[in-house]
């Protein structure tokens, strides 16, 4: 059977091309917030912690404003998907992503924190959405007393 | 028409942009920004520095004009694919570029700051167009002048 050439090449373009334009890197962005235990727990109590994050970040913006509240970390690094991403900062956090078909990751990360022999810490494994924030967890320092602020979490993966 | 002579025509041009990329020689741009945790919060929360790093770069020279953030360092490596360049300075930087399609280029890339306990980094493996500014990651470092900051690191490859 005769192919016609233009056939072929379209064909083999059009497989180039789709396989240029697959996004294999992403970008996985924590954010943690310090606030003291009493408020921490208000906000973790709250039934809208999972299914709307975003209001409780404006609530954490507007304590941060007023310095009720402190942003601790923004960890974040970008590269490709089925890697270990690894950003160690305030916290370290390593990351691995999977999938992306239909904007959908498969999220698995560790994040914890180095504190003179503690490490307290957390392991996730979550699905998300390109873009959209959630709540990853909470964190408090095992040998921290009521002083002692409680971390929270979110995720991003971009 | 003859299948194989198409098919042929294809593979070699392909590998000859593999060969290509191969003998290459590459610069790589590391800048790094400094801003307050809070301000790079809200940076993160209003632009996608995944999709648009340009934009975020334009804002952040904003910001550095305004006195808001700051460059810390712009280390510049030299290299081909294959090799292993280390940079030490504000920064460290450690590399290693592979092949990739042609336009992009593949590199696995260590930045860090500090020693032992101290130490922030990020570590991963990514691809970049040629020429295009691509956000890396935040360190943060944990020296008691750089403690409230987080620093935003871009990398861009000629």
């Amino acid at each position: 059977m005769k192919t016609p050439l233009s056939f072929i090449l379209a064909f083999t373009l059009l497989g180039f091309m789709t396989a240029h334009a697959a996004d294999k890197s992403v970008l996985v962005r924590t954010c943690v917030y310090s606030v003291p235990k009493a408020a921490a727990a208000a906000l973790l109590a709250s039934p809208n912690l999972h299914t709307e994050p975003q209001s409780t970040i404006r609530t954490l913006r507007g304590m941060v404003a007023e310095k009720k509240a402190s942003v601790v970390s923004n960890a974040c690094v970008s590269g490709k998907l089925g890697n270990n991403l690894v950003a160690q900062a305030e916290f370290r956090c390593e990351a691995r992503v999977e999938g992306g078909a239909d904007g959908m990751f498969k999220l698995v990360i560790a994040v914890d924190k180095f504190l003179l022999g503690r490490k307290p810490h957390l392991l996730a494994d979550l699905t998300v959405r390109r873009g959209e924030t959630q709540f990853l967890g909470s964190l408090d320092d095992p040998a921290g007393g009521a002083n002692t602020p409680t971390w929270i979490l979110f995720v991003t993966v971009q | 028409m003859n299948l194989r002579f198409v098919f042929t025509a294809v593979l070699l041009s392909f590998t000859t942009a593999v060969v290509h990329a191969k003998d290459k020689d590459l610069t790589v741009r590391v800048t790094v920004f400094a801003a307050t945790k809070d301000t790079t919060a809200t940076l993160l929360d209003d632009y996608s520095l995944a999709s648009d790093p340009t934009t975020v770069l334009q804002k952040l020279k904003q910001l550095v004009s305004s006195r808001q953030a700051e460059v810390v360092a712009s280390p510049v490596l030299r290299t081909t694919v294959g090799k292993r360049p280390k940079l030490e300075g504000e920064v460290a930087v450690e590399l290693e570029a592979s092949p990739s399609e042609a336009g992009r280029q593949n590199l696995l890339i260590a930045v860090m700051h500090g020693k032992g306990d101290q130490e922030t980094k990020i570590v991963t493996e990514t691809e970049v167009k040629l020429g295009v500014s691509k956000f890396l990651g935040t360190l943060e470092p944990k020296d008691t002048s750089g403690r409230d900051r987080t620093w935003l690191v871009f990398v861009q490859v000629h």
